[in-house]
């Protein structure tokens, strides 16, 4: 089944022995020369917030022609219905919607032996139970599967890390990042968004290598907590924009990830 | 205008690193998934999606010969804007002059072209490395030493370090990478052959088996010849009796002229590798 973009995504199943030649080759293809890590969360935000951060990225991010790293996950709350639970891992496969010549790789963590639906043509990651004791016993149940807008999407199958399991996914982000900004001459970017202690980790160990980071700051929890650390904000390559089209736009020229000469309409902006 | 190879080569000066490229990624492992990681990196950095492989000897040429190669595919690949990538040797002689090989093509291409044709080498770990004189990298007890004129070089070990491989322990890795691009990333590769031997004439086997237009220099000698040889007389290649030429393979096959570089060019031309 083709996904939105008229693709059939690639699942690449990763482990330190098997070659990753076909992300490679495809990474080949993308014009602009710069690697955006999207990361973050969104607990906490309600879902006219979650639309509000669909809206913000995709504005800021018109014209990208690069590739984004992101979670390759999308969680359900009814399988059947196909109710999705808005989230950041959203955001990479609305702006690539949106840039056809970029590109999105996803990446999901090993969690649990993968699964088939026998009812809906999707591929499971996990399935969940929300502690939230307020929600109806229906909305507390949550699937996640592998999100069907990417390009690619690496299965990462094993342990990478001793923390918990999405910092494998961080892991593998550094490392294709590493690969990309040492061999390819790429540029960088980690954009951090709301999140928790997995997102605080991996801004942390990103500012300290060096690399190009973004804060939104507005956006909640763990990023409006590193919008004003001082010794974060030291850091030369720590930038923090607010949450609106026009102060990430601003942010994202400023670093050359997209084109100096925005196409933002008016429509866009009235929207933020 | 062509500038000629010892121009574009520092004839004097073997080992060093041309300005232009100022520092060489030199990656040595034994890990599959590192060769496609670090070399899939590198590839992106290319101006279009284009690839050439150089493969070929020289063995009983003189040095003149070696010069005019050097020449002739410098001259042939005016205007061409891709990848290129051969094996990652230099060989110098007792006077420590360059002794011309194929492997010195791209080298000689980057330095002409500058930005326009990323290079790359591979070889295969044949032999011990070592440091030597003033700490010198070389490869094997011969003191071989690393191609120093291209952008990267990439040299491939066996996964257990005591043992070595032979001149085509390489081979079977660049063609996985290079297939998956033609596959994934929409590129395209070709293959020139140039005199050589047994290997040579492999790799060309091969190409052309993947379905890669290979281009073969007539009167280079040896492999290129033998093969030439095969696809207009049908001549057996010895050592090689069991390889036939059906009418498919047949025409992937492009032979060009040693002594007009030209010929070179217009093959690259109809096939894509060269603007119009």
């Amino acid at each position: 089944m083709d996904n939105s973009f008229g693709l059939m995504p690639r699942v690449i199943p990763w482990s330190p022995q098997f070659g990753m030649d076909a992300v490679m080759a495809r990474l080949s293809t993308v014009p602009r020369r710069v690697i955006v890590r999207i990361t973050g969360g969104c607990a906490d935000m309600s879902a006219a917030d979650a639309a509000g951060m669909m809206e913000l990225f995709t504005t800021a991010f018109q014209g990208f022609s690069g590739a984004m790293l992101v979670g390759g996950t999308r969680m359900i709350r009814n399988l059947d219905a196909g109710d999705v639970i808005p989230g950041i891992t959203e955001v990479g496969p609305a702006i690539r919607r949106e840039n056809p010549e970029s590109f999105v790789l996803g990446v999901v963590p090993r969690c649990q032996d993968f699964g088939f639906s026998s009812e809906v043509p999707v591929l499971i990651v996990k399935q969940q139970q929300s502690a939230d004791a307020s929600q109806c016993e229906e909305d507390r149940q949550f699937t996640t599967i592998v999100h069907p807008d990417q390009d690619m999407v690496i299965a990462a199958m094993t342990a990478l890390t001793k923390d918990q399991i999405w910092d494998d996914e961080v892991e593998f982000c550094r490392y294709v990042t590493d690969l990309m900004v040492s061999y390819g001459a790429w540029q960088s970017l980690l954009v951090a968004y709301n999140g928790g202690g997995v997102t605080e980790r991996e801004v942390r160990a990103t500012a300290k290598r060096g690399w190009p980071v973004l804060i939104v700051q507005g956006s909640g929890r763990t990023c409006d907590k590193l919008a004003v650390d001082q010794d974060l904000l030291q850091l030369s390559n720590v930038s923090v924009c607010q949450r609106d089209a026009t102060s990430m736009r601003h942010a994202l020229e400023r670093l050359e990830v997209v084109p100096s000469t925005p196409k933002v309409t008016r429509r866009h902006l009235r929207i933020v | 205008m062509t500038r000629n190879a010892t121009e574009l080569l520092p004839m004097n000066r073997p080992f060093q690193v041309p300005d232009g490229i100022s520092r060489v990624k030199l990656v040595v492992t034994d890990d599959v998934s590192r060769v496609g990681l670090t070399v899939g990196a590198f590839m992106s950095r290319s101006l279009r999606r284009l690839g050439i492989r150089l493969t070929g000897g020289c063995k009983g040429m003189s040095h003149d010969d070696k010069l005019d190669m050097i020449e002739y595919f410098v001259k042939a690949f005016e205007g061409y804007v891709g990848f290129a990538s051969s094996g990652a040797t230099r060989n110098a002689t007792a006077e420590g002059v360059i002794d011309p090989m194929i492997t010195d093509v791209p080298a000689a291409l980057a330095a002409a072209y500058g930005e326009h044709v990323l290079t790359l080498s591979t070889a295969p770990r044949t032999g011990e490395l070592a440091l030597i004189g003033d700490g010198r990298l070389v490869l094997d007890d011969y003191d071989t030493a690393p191609q120093p004129g291209v952008h990267m070089a990439i040299i491939i070990q066996p996964q257990f370090s005591h043992e070595t491989l032979g001149w085509d322990g390489d081979v079977a890795h660049y063609f996985r990478m290079f297939n998956e691009f033609i596959k994934t990333g929409g590129w395209q590769f070709g293959m020139t052959a140039w005199n050589g031997g047994l290997i040579t004439i492999d790799e060309a086997f091969m190409a052309a088996n993947y379905g890669w237009p290979v281009f073969i220099v007539q009167n280079s000698g040896r492999g290129a010849d033998q093969i030439i040889e095969l696809l207009e007389r049908g001549t057996p290649i010895p050592g090689r009796e069991q390889l036939a030429i059906g009418d498919k393979l047949r025409s992937r096959f492009t032979v060009v002229q040693r002594d007009d570089p030209m010929s070179l060019r217009t093959a690259l031309v109809s096939k894509g590798f060269i603007a119009s």
